[in-house]
């Protein structure tokens, strides 16, 4: 008995010491960016020696070269390559505290055009090479987890258009570069674009008939292919189903369960981590004479961030709308 | 072959291609995207009005018989020294800095036949891997050196 507590005493102690220094990947942080096709070019140096080089998985390469898709000597932050004005996402719920945005979207120098936000775990993030005039936010403003807060460019000491995203943290009284790869402070592993979400199924895949003048309930699920938990609450960053072709159109087949003009509802459950499936029910309701109709819904984050439409498989659902006999003309 | 002799072959492939009339790019500004030249790595395989490193009255250089066939050469390219790696296999600089050589490079690799697998760019360098028509895997490095970008073409390495 006490040879096996001794083991697991030390089993505990072995998977403590195997994760000191690291982060529990909670609902923490995301990648910066919404495109999912997005991946690193190099990675922060955890090694502080000129051309010794470590990267988050503890591979060490003893040179000053470049090891793509890894770590380049000195690195401080992560670099995502993408197209010049590609949308940049905060990281995390935080203010902004300072800007620069009056370099040439593609001018190159020591300095370029960037966006530093303070979070309330006391780490700030950086996003650096942005484009001129490319900061969507002001000094001082609260921005969400996942918000549109700037487009890229390639602004400063730039080779090649990407986005330079830095994490800060305060080590012993300094700032200083962290590795959010290897702390685990993305909410998955690897980490994932803030909000994406990909079709699974429906209530009615086919077309809903509905009586004039009755509702229908209709019910979709997604899978949360994101790196943010999805809420059903506007304080902590709802998740909303809401019409599109064009967005926040007025719905004519809106029903008494809608939100508003446009919001058919929000998610269903108040919680749906990254992985999991969240399901959206609304009601639909005819007033439109009989003929064929077709709506189109998309997913809203936090009021400001619609999902990519074709991953949800360009959801919409057909409607036939019949003649109530007890209400129509015959 | 050697750094110097490699530097050599480098030089005279320079001069071969842009000592003969055709304009410098030294004025050019650091954002302008020249057009490619295209380096011929024998004459059978010809088919450009660039000058070739035979045609110049050399036996075909190092440098054509090691870069892929077709590689474009940037306008304004002065050689440089190699280093002592053999995967180095030609080296020189541009007077741009920033993007320009990435740029152009994005642009100008696939229309010679090399198809891209892999952009890389920093804040330090953009590193470009390749395949040539002969599945090869090659890779080209665009860092700032001075006022100028260094170009390195090298094979592929983690």
């Amino acid at each position: 008995m006490i040879a096996r507590a001794f083991i697991g005493l030390s089993f505990a102690l072995a998977v403590w010491l195997g994760s000191a220094g690291r982060a529990l990947a909670t609902d923490d942080y995301t990648l910066p960016f919404y495109d999912p096709s997005i991946s690193l070019s190099y990675g922060v140096d955890r090694d502080p020696r000129s051309c010794y080089q470590r990267d988050w998985a503890n591979a060490l390469w003893a040179d000053c070269n470049p090891h793509y898709g890894r770590v380049y000597d000195g690195h401080t932050g992560m670099d995502y390559p993408m197209p010049l004005l590609s949308p940049i996402a905060s990281a995390r719920h935080g203010t902004v505290i300072d800007l620069f945005e009056g370099f040439g979207t593609q001018q190159f120098g020591i300095n370029g055009n960037y966006v530093l936000v303070s979070h309330a775990d006391g780490r700030r993030t950086l996003y650096y090479h942005l484009a001129q005039n490319g900061a969507r936010v002001a000094v001082g403003q609260t921005v969400s987890a996942g918000q549109w807060i700037a487009d890229s460019g390639c602004s400063g000491q730039c080779y090649g258009a990407h986005l330079h995203f830095e994490m800060r943290a305060v080590v012993s009284g300094r700032w200083t570069s962290a590795d959010p790869i290897f702390e685990q402070r993305f909410t998955t592993n690897p980490g994932r674009v803030p909000f994406l979400a990909s079709y699974l199924r429906e209530s009615n895949s086919g077309t809903e008939v509905i009586k004039r003048y009755t509702t229908v309930t209709h019910w979709v699920e997604f899978v949360n292919a994101g790196g943010r938990t999805w809420r059903n609450s506007i304080n902590v960053g709802r998740v909303l189903l809401g019409t599109w072709n064009p967005p926040t159109r007025d719905s004519a087949f809106g029903a008494s369960d809608w939100p508003s003009s446009w919001v058919a509802t929000n998610v269903d459950q108040a919680s749906v981590p990254p992985g999991s499936v969240g399901r959206f029910t609304f009601g639909l309701h005819a007033e439109s004479p009989p003929g064929a109709y077709d709506e189109s819904f998309n997913v809203l984050s936090n009021s400001l961030r619609w999902f990519d439409w074709s991953r949800l498989g360009s959801f919409h659902v057909p409607i036939t709308v019949i003649t109530n006999t007890r209400f129509d003309d015959p | 072959m050697s750094w110097i002799g490699r530097g050599v072959a480098l030089l005279l492939l320079a001069l071969a291609t842009f000592g003969c009339g055709l304009p410098s790019e030294a004025g050019r500004s650091s954002g302008a995207a020249p057009s490619p030249i295209t380096t011929r790595p024998s004459s059978s395989t010809a088919a450009t009005d660039a000058v070739s490193p035979s045609e110049a009255g050399h036996t075909p250089s190092h440098l054509a018989s090691t870069l892929p066939a077709g590689f474009p050469v940037m306008p304004g390219a002065d050689p440089s020294r190699l280093p002592d790696d053999a995967s180095v296999v030609a080296r020189w600089t541009v007077p741009v800095v920033g993007s320009a050589a990435y740029d152009f490079y994005v642009k100008a690799l696939p229309e010679a036949g090399l198809t891209i697998v892999g952009t890389y760019p920093s804040e330090r360098a953009a590193l470009i891997r390749f395949r040539d028509p002969g599945g090869r895997i090659w890779q080209l490095l665009a860092e700032l050196v001075g006022d100028r970008t260094q170009v390195t073409v090298q094979t592929d390495r983690p």
